[in-house]
């Protein structure tokens, strides 16, 4: 089997770092929301190893990150969107990565998740 | 090993990524809105079974929830070396400590919170088990109130 190396890490750290900024300086008062719902829906659309970048652009917008991966296949970019929504203890994630091979889209992994947030006495 | 399977296994590393960079954004969710409550370890008491109780390609996702409960979320992959979407389903747990003020940098007073971060994502192919990947993370987030 292939070992992966990813630069996907470093650029997703980087991203880790803005959103926990963003966060942070948030405050959680009311309801908070960042990012771009991903067009789950719309990946139905995409055509593997035929869709191009700019079909993917226009069918599920701009994406909020980047990064790369190294596959048993071959290498791959990806495409990050990303949603959080969070209020009064209760946090949803939306994430969507899109993966690219050789100008054309090649598959997806997407979450759509409520995180159960509890406080130690 | 057939090889659809050793080749599977391969993007769980972009998984994992995913889980660290969702267990940060979480994480810090936590720390600055964290419900008040009695901590429970909730599906993640009975992680340790998971390899134990479930065998992939037999165990059912009525055996999955019977382990783990009802899953927190769902998801779906198509990756690169598949041929066909396998679904997902997630595990998320967050919990947070006591505030502490922790003075001033800067001039500009700070919180802190110890917070804990634990994730399970089980993968099926089908109805079937497929296998799980976990992740939990320690910290702390530091945030100034308002």
């Amino acid at each position: 089997m292939t070992r992966a190396r990813h630069p996907t890490g470093a650029v997703l750290v980087s991203l880790v770092l803005v959103a926990t900024l963003m966060l942070a300086l948030a405050g959680c008062s009311t309801s908070v929301a960042f990012g771009a719902q991903p067009r789950i829906e719309d990946l139905a659309k995409l055509q593997r190893g035929v869709s191009t970048d700019e079909d993917v652009r226009r069918t599920l917008g701009e994406p909020r990150g980047n990064g790369a991966a190294r596959l048993s296949i071959g290498y791959a970019s990806i495409w990050l969107y990303d949603y959080l929504e969070m209020g009064s203890g209760q946090a949803r994630i939306k994430y969507l990565l899109v993966f690219m091979r050789q100008n054309a889209y090649d598959g997806y992994l997407w979450l759509d998740t409520e995180a159960t947030l509890e406080k130690r006495e | 090993m057939s090889q659809s399977r050793a080749t599977r296994r391969c993007p769980r590393r972009l998984v994992l990524v995913s889980a660290a960079f969702l267990a940060v954004i979480a994480g810090t969710v936590a720390a600055g809105c964290a419900s008040h409550g009695v901590a429970t370890p909730g599906p993640f008491a009975r992680a340790d079974r998971i390899g134990i109780e479930l065998q992939r390609g037999v165990s059912t996702k009525a055996d999955v929830e019977r382990l783990l409960g009802k899953p927190d979320g769902r998801g779906m992959t198509l990756l690169p070396t598949q041929d066909s979407a396998r679904e997902l389903w997630t595990y998320i747990h967050v919990e947070t400590g006591e505030p502490k003020f922790e003075g001033r940098a800067w001039g500009v007073p700070t919180v802190r919170m110890d917070s804990r971060q634990q994730e399970i994502y089980v993968f099926f192919d089908g109805d079937r088990f497929d296998g799980y990947m976990w992740a939990t993370r320690v910290g702390a987030a530091t945030r100034t109130p308002r």
